[in-house]
């Protein structure tokens, strides 16, 4: 049986922010950038802080295989990720990867929609190269909470991307959900969506892509145990045929086909 | 010098005293793609139930300074899948395997059991007496003596295989749990499951779990373990396989100087699945400082203070 390695030390280039709640964490490592493919996770173990038993799970937002770079966006939400953000450059970091399952790539130019909510922009950034340089045409609709949450449009525009940011109240680009505007980007031909969001952002969205028949894959996120498979703690329903079974977002996913998922509120 | 970490275990032959805990490892197939299971000394499955478990809803894992609070509540395809599935890719891993098996009710252990004792492959079965996360049962086996002994009864009626009870640290005296399983015939004893604990969240001040109450692990529950698993060693006769807390080599020989046979290993796993590789040399490394040949030398040699130190 071919053993596989998960096992990575990467070491800090730069780890900055991007915007008021996002950083920026560029590192260099040999193996993963080449090997990982957009979608896919790494799981981060926090340094110097032994009580923080779980590593974290970070999708890898671009990987640069020529430079031995990739990027992952983190926002700071709780203990571990505020401990990341002291991370300074030519610092070690331990990680596990590639894990889970990523994007399905088109082979050929393909027209496509990213639709993104907050840090769930941070994954559509390896589909929109891969786009970029597959000569696939894009459509990206961002959504934020407010003007100092906007991030990557950069990124996008570099890619001659059709961009719309989106904010709910309007502070910055159009004003509301990227729900709200989703029917509006329908005036071009799009043969398929890559969606990363809440939870409830996912929800407002799948039915109007359900309905409009556009084939659509999306990036959930999920706590997790270990990142592998063998906890069982960050699983959801999926539908397997006319039954219900309990998908491991680690493993099955982090990318699931919409038709293929059952889409719960979190807490 | 020359050192060998080999055990038995109740008529399990070990290449060495680290196990796997059960739920914290899968049923082998998970780890199997990173190395040969046979570096363990025995693997222990998740908790198997006689029909297919859906488990509980999410989140079912938070966690707490140095230890997790989980609630998985034993999602399980079932003993016949595993038989099916996993079964035959542990069997090719050449390493000593132990099923774990849960139920919800007393009839239905037996019946798991006399499932497994018809395959090829398996070295003991591991009775989950001590399961917090599930909805009737689970713990509230396991902490009563009578119970849990009638249990243990049952299951080694309805098979050859050795029957080890898990016990759970959820109780007042665990040692007449350890006895009464002992005196059912229980061929060894694992200890501790994980211990009840709550975490909320103050922000949106709701339960960090969906299930409320979880188990916790991890090294915070480590000293729980020593001492229990001190109290079974003076209490009983049969094995011990200790859990809790364990991350380091140097923890396992904290538990083998207590009293344990065996360690099992499980919330480290997750921080590292090959953990079993630095596990392994540190307790090497400590028996060629302390120059003894074999753990077997100081199973419960704790130096205690003198008679009457411990009330």
């Amino acid at each position: 049986m071919e053993r596989i390695d998960l096992r990575h030390s990467a070491v800090v280039v730069s780890n900055d922010p991007i915007c008021a709640d996002h950083h920026l964490l560029v590192l260099r490592e040999d193996t993963l950038p080449r090997v990982v493919r957009p979608g896919q996770f790494v799981n981060i173990r926090i340094h110097n802080r032994a009580e923080l038993l779980l590593r974290r799970p970070f999708s890898v937002a671009l990987a640069k295989p020529e430079a031995s770079l990739m990027e992952i966006v983190y926002r700071v939400v709780g203990k571990g990720t505020a401990a990341m953000t002291a991370l300074r450059p030519g610092e070690g970091v331990d990680l596990l990867g590639p894990l889970g399952k990523g994007f399905t790539l088109p082979k050929d130019s393909a027209a496509c929609l990213l639709v993104g909510g907050g840090c769930g922009v941070a994954p559509l950034w390896g589909v929109a190269d891969h786009l970029h340089r597959t000569g696939g045409k894009m459509t990206a609709l961002l959504g934020f909470q407010t003007a100092d949450k906007v991030f990557g449009q950069a990124l996008f525009d570099s890619y001659h991307a059709r961009l719309i940011v989106t904010t709910d109240d309007g502070s910055y680009g159009l004003k509301g959900f990227v729900s709200d505007h989703l029917e509006n980007v329908f005036d071009v031909r799009i043969d398929r969506a890559y969606v990363c969001g809440p939870v409830p952002m996912l929800k407002a969205v799948a039915p109007v892509l359900k309905k409009a028949k556009i084939p659509c894959e999306v990036s959930l996120e999920a706590r997790m145990g270990c990142g592998f498979g063998v906890c069982l703690s960050c699983v959801v329903p999926g539908k397997i045929g006319d039954t219900i079974e309990k998908q491991r977002v680690c493993v099955e996913g982090p990318v699931f086909d919409l038709k293929d998922i059952v889409l719960e509120d979190e807490d | 010098m020359k050192t060998d970490l080999t055990t038995d275990l109740c008529g399990i032959r070990m290449v060495n005293p680290i196990v796997t805990a059960s739920g914290t490892s899968g049923y082998g197939p998970e780890l199997a793609r990173f190395y040969d299971l046979k570096a363990f000394g025995a693997f222990t499955v998740k908790s198997l139930t006689l029909e297919k478990r859906a488990g509980n809803p999410t989140p079912r894992i938070a966690e707490c300074a140095s230890g997790i609070l989980n609630s998985i509540g034993i999602q399980s395809e079932g003993v016949r899948h595993f038989i099916a599935h996993d079964l035959p890719v542990l069997r090719r891993q050449e390493v000593p395997v132990i099923v774990s098996i849960a139920a919800l009710t007393v009839d239905e252990f037996p019946k798991i059991a006399a499932i497994l004792d018809a395959q090829q492959g398996i070295s003991a079965i591991e009775v989950n007496i001590s399961c917090p996360n599930l909805e009737a049962g689970g713990c509230s086996f396991g902490s009563d003596p009578e119970v849990s002994g009638r249990i243990v009864r049952r299951v080694k009626s309805a098979t050859r295989l050795p029957v080890i009870a898990k016990l759970t640290p959820n109780v007042s005296d665990i040692t007449l749990i350890a006895r009464s399983v002992e005196a059912a015939g229980a061929d060894a004893v694992t200890l501790i499951n994980t211990i009840g604990g709550m975490a909320i969240d103050i922000e949106t001040q709701k339960p960090k779990l969906a299930n409320v109450f979880g188990g916790l692990s991890g090294p915070a529950i480590k000293p729980v373990g020593i001492k229990m698993v001190w109290q079974v060693y003076h209490a009983v006769n049969i094995p011990i396989i200790g859990v809790g807390g364990v991350m380091t080599g140097e923890d396992a020989v904290e538990y083998i100087l207590a009293g344990a046979t065996a360690v099992g290993i499980g919330t480290v796993l997750f921080q590292d699945p090959w953990a079993i590789f630095d596990i392994l040399g540190a307790m090497r490394r400590y028996l060629e400082r302390k120059g003894v040949g074999r753990f077997d030398d100081l199973r419960g040699k704790v130096k205690l203070p003198g008679p009457g130190a411990i009330r």
